[in-house]
Order: structure tokens, then sequence, then C-alpha cells
């Protein structure tokens, strides 16, 4: 499977080592998806304004965040994002989110023209299970 | 007199240091400071307080207004009760 038009990002601060953790899960996905992996080193507190930074680390494919809801956030800055889910809570995403996020693209793109969700207009019932609320 | 709970919660990063030392700091006599290395412990507090990002600091049971940037200042941990005693 090849996606020209897919971008698989991951942006990060120096202060919170776990993105390397993160890095071998998103270079796999890549692969498997022919898309390249990009990394963004957020250095500044206005520049995590400016790029909606949520957290060390956070996923986008083509650049929305990989967790269900995180478009509704503003709480931008230099600090180490944690994550729950069905999976419990972990300095990392959910491998099935971005998996999710990712294969979410590929029927966007493959669907038949006119057909929703629009690309980068994901929903979170298309990504799967949303984030639990407590 | 009700001692103030203050608790910081880290996941042993860099960023985190700062802010556990700023708060054992500013600490009073009457404030009792627990603090919650997240990689071994904490978990359902996080749960509990809505935690989303670290570090991040409670008093008395309330997420203080914080890490809006790089984490917790002075200004907002003393807004939040830390150095106080508890009312």
């Amino acid at each position: 499977m090849f996606a020209p038009s897919m971008r698989l990002e991951v942006l990060y601060f120096a202060g919170c080592p776990g993105h390397e953790r993160l890095l071998p899960v998103l270079r796999a996905l890549a692969g498997e998806h022919g898309i390249a992996l990009s990394q963004r080193r957020v250095d500044s507190t206005a520049e995590a304004a400016q790029v909606r930074f949520l957290g060390s680390p956070s996923v986008r494919v083509n650049g929305v965040d990989v967790e269900p809801g995180a478009d509704q956030r503003n709480d931008f800055g230099l600090k180490c994002r944690l994550y729950r889910s069905s999976e419990g809570q972990s300095g990392l995403p959910p491998q099935r989110w971005i998996a999710d996020a990712l294969d979410a693209i590929v029927l966007t793109i493959d669907a038949p023209e006119g057909a929703a969700p629009v690309l980068g207009q994901r929903t979170d019932a298309f990504r799967g299970e949303p984030q639990a609320a407590s | 007199m009700p001692k103030r709970q203050v608790e910081v919660f880290t996941a042993g990063c860099p960023v985190c240091e700062p802010t556990v030392q700023l708060v054992q700091e500013m600490a009073c006599s009457n404030c009792e400071v627990t603090v919650y290395d997240l990689s071994k412990e904490g978990a359902e507090k996080i749960k509990e307080y809505r935690i989303t990002t670290v570090p991040a600091v409670v008093v008395d049971g309330r997420l203080a207004a914080c890490c809006q940037d790089s984490g917790p200042n002075e200004e907002q941990l003393r807004a939040a009760g830390i150095g106080q005693a508890a009312g």
C-alpha cells in the first residue's frame, strides 16, 4: 500500500524522553503504510502554542492528533503528555489509535468521490472507541 | 489545624524535577507534600484528578491551574495555596 498524501508526524520536546520508546512503533506503522515519518522537536512555549503542542509525545496523522477529542484542548506547552484509554494509562498513545487514524485516512483516500468522512476530518466514531470520560 | 495536602505528579522526566524542587521549597510547615512518580505509582489518582500532563500539582484534592506552558510556576502554586496554612 502506498499513500503519498499521508503524513505521520511525532512532536516532542527534550524534557520528555518517552518519545524515543514510541519511534519503533511509528517506524513500523509508517513502513506498513508506505509513508515517511517526520519528527519535530518543540523548543519553546511560543512554538508550543504556535503548533498547538499538547505535550510530548504527540502523534498526528495528516496534521490531526490521534487522540480522540484532542482538537478541543488548548493547554499547549512544554510538558509530558499522559494518555488514558481502555488499555489503561500510559505516557505513549495506544498503538491502536495511531493505526486507526492511518487506516481511516487510507479508507478516505480509497473511498468513492463524495463519500464521507472528508480527509483530515475524522471523527471519534470513525476511529473506534472514544476515550473514557473518567 | 488540618494540614494542606500537596500532591506532585511526575514521570521521572527532566522537566518534572524543577517543579518538585519548587513545591518543596515553597511548602510551609503545615503542608504535607507527596510526590508520585507515575512510572511506579499514582495511576488511580491520575484518573481521579483527570491529569493529562505532567508535571502536575494537586492541592487539597484540586488540580492547580498550572502546566499551561513549561510547568507550574511559583505564582500559580502560591495561588493554589502552597505555602499557606490550610483554611
